[in-house]
């Protein structure tokens, strides 16, 4: 097995370490449940709640953060989760800082590799696994005035519409700026609201078929309606 | 709409911008607070969550096999690393000198995996760093066979889940593991390094020594599927590998009277294409036939072909 290093923060080591103050017996019965879960869910505030039936918040929180995390290093590493578990504990400059981790190494283990982080963190990343990633957009209205020959009067005015959005690829920020007029604008609405339809249909229909749970990215409990 | 960045770069500089953050919000015991710096601005629900965390993915330095020529910053958790390896290594280096997994083999391994773990602490790094992944099943369940007694070690519950599962994916009873797990039925009566010899007789890619007697507790057990695939598939070995003095031996101690009657037929079905070499056969075949008839479950054409 090869051997995989880590050169985490101090804080991210402290995080590491308040996790490792977990009762193990409580994470035990925690590592259970996982492993049994039907119906394990695609986000992660699904996922949270789960582990607050055997764990206080402020012991779930963290430690969700921290598998969800080692589980996209591990996929994108290709590594197993003994060789993460591992360069966690090679990663603490103390020995009492190892020998807590030891007690909860086996736990964190069995979470990492359990169904349910792995489908929200593969849900996750598919959900904006794309060349181009959309930042920001906005719509800028301004007003073109026409003027007189002098150049002294206004005799008129056209609105116009300009698109700007910011995006992200691999080699970085850019942005894009587009010209609308108002049948656009309407036209992008429309397009909008119907997308939002499509993709309450095939979620239903998904769920209803398949009998399986599905994702909208982007989409919570705070985001509906 | 707003998305978070997928841009590793970037992260990092905020990362290190929050960090800052964050120490400077030490509390005056010098602990620091656990702050969840990379969520201030985002709240929980947000998609990318977890990607904020890429400064423990850019920090991953090297592998050991792509160190080629690269420069290694020699530190002291590196030259601790290395020792560790050794020390995580203990239990598969002491796998893989067990020469067959038959009871006595099982049992000098045992002896010799306790003589070099000695304390919980060291069986919690057992369990928590060897990658048994690499090693077959049953090596697992020797480790919980090992540790018998320690039911109330943590590590060993969570491993004995992993456990549970990779037999369930195998389609093997968990029940067997009850045995391991200090829980006591009337049906997990078997000794530990049993329970491990009859996974070994299902894992094996040769003949395992006492696989007869492997099925017939499978059997017990009720896990017919798992006992006709320790007949068939160390018969086939035995004829594979050429061992028809062993099978034949075998033959000759196996008990009918403690076989059911699919264990019976099995074997009677996979040692039929060298029948004529198997002297005991002919017995065994003769003693089945009688059971079934005394018993009243000798159906018309059931041994046909088997003779």
């Amino acid at each position: 097995m090869s051997t995989l290093k880590f050169q985490p923060t101090q804080d991210q080591l402290n995080q590491l370490l308040w996790c490792a103050d977990i009762n193990p017996d409580d994470l035990a019965s925690l590592v259970t449940h996982i492993a049994e879960l039907s119906n394990p869910p695609l986000l992660p505030e699904g996922l949270s709640e789960e582990f607050k039936k055997y764990l206080k918040e402020n012991e779930a929180k963290p430690l969700l953060k921290e598998l969800l995390s080692f589980h996209m290093l591990m996929l994108r590493s290709e590594s197993k989760p003994v060789e993460i578990t591992r360069a966690i504990r090679d990663s603490f400059g103390k020995d009492d800082d190892r020998e807590k981790w030891d007690t909860i190494a086996t736990h964190f283990q069995s979470l990492l590799s359990s169904t349910p982080i792995r489908l929200v963190t593969k849900a996750m990343d598919l959900s904006y696994d794309y060349a181009n990633l959309i930042q920001n957009a906005k719509i800028l209205t301004d007003l073109r005035p026409l003027f007189d020959v002098e150049g002294t009067e206004v005799e008129g005015g056209v609105v116009t519409h300009t698109l700007r959005i910011l995006y992200y690829s691999d080699d970085g920020s850019h942005e894009l700026t587009l010209a609308m007029d108002f049948l656009d604008i309407k036209r992008l609405l429309r397009q909008c609201e119907r997308s939002i339809t499509k993709a309450e249909t095939i979620h239903d229909r998904f769920v209803h078929d398949m009998k399986k749970p599905c994702l909208i990215s982007g989409k919570t409990e705070s985001t509906d309606g | 709409m707003v998305s978070l960045t997928l841009d590793p770069k970037k992260i990092f500089c905020q990362t290190i911008k929050r960090e800052d953050e964050s120490l400077s919000s030490q509390n005056r015991q010098g602990q620091s607070q656990t702050k969840f710096w990379y969520t201030i601005t985002k709240n929980y629900t947000k998609h990318l969550q977890p990607l904020l965390n890429f400064p423990q993915q850019i920090f991953e330095v090297q592998r050991a096999n792509e160190l080629r020529g690269k420069r290694v910053e020699a530190t002291d958790s590196t030259n601790m690393s290395a020792n560790h390896e050794d020390d995580f290594k203990i239990y598969s280096k002491t796998f893989n000198e067990l020469s067959h997994p038959n009871i006595d083999g099982l049992s000098c391994f045992i002896e010799e995996v306790k003589d070099k773990v000695k304390s919980r602490d060291h069986w919690t790094q057992v369990f928590a760093y060897t990658d048994f992944s690499t090693m077959p099943v049953y090596a697992s369940i020797l480790a919980l066979a090992a540790t018998a007694g320690e039911e109330s070690l943590s590590a060993r519950k969570v491993f004995a889940g992993q456990c549970r599962t990779a037999l369930r994916e195998r389609g093997i009873s968990e029940t067997i593991l009850d045995s391991l797990s200090g829980v006591h039925t009337n049906e997990s009566s078997s000794h530990p390094l049993s329970v491990v010899h009859m996974i070994a007789c299902l894992e094996e890619r040769k003949a395992t020594d006492g696989y007869l007697e492997a099925a017939l507790h499978f059997e017990q057990l009720h896990d017919t599927r798992s006992a006709l695939a320790c007949v068939y598939r160390n018969v086939r070995y035995r004829l594979r590998d050429n061992q028809l003095s062993e099978l034949d031996n075998e033959l000759k101690r196996f008990d009918v009277s403690r076989a059911g009657i699919n264990i019976m037929l099995a074997v009677l079905t996979s040692t039929a294409p060298l029948k004529s070499k198997l002297t005991n056969r002919r017995r065994l075949f003769r003693e089945f036939k009688a059971y079934l008839k005394k018993s009243g479950q000798l159906e018309k054409g059931l041994l046909d072909d088997l003779k």
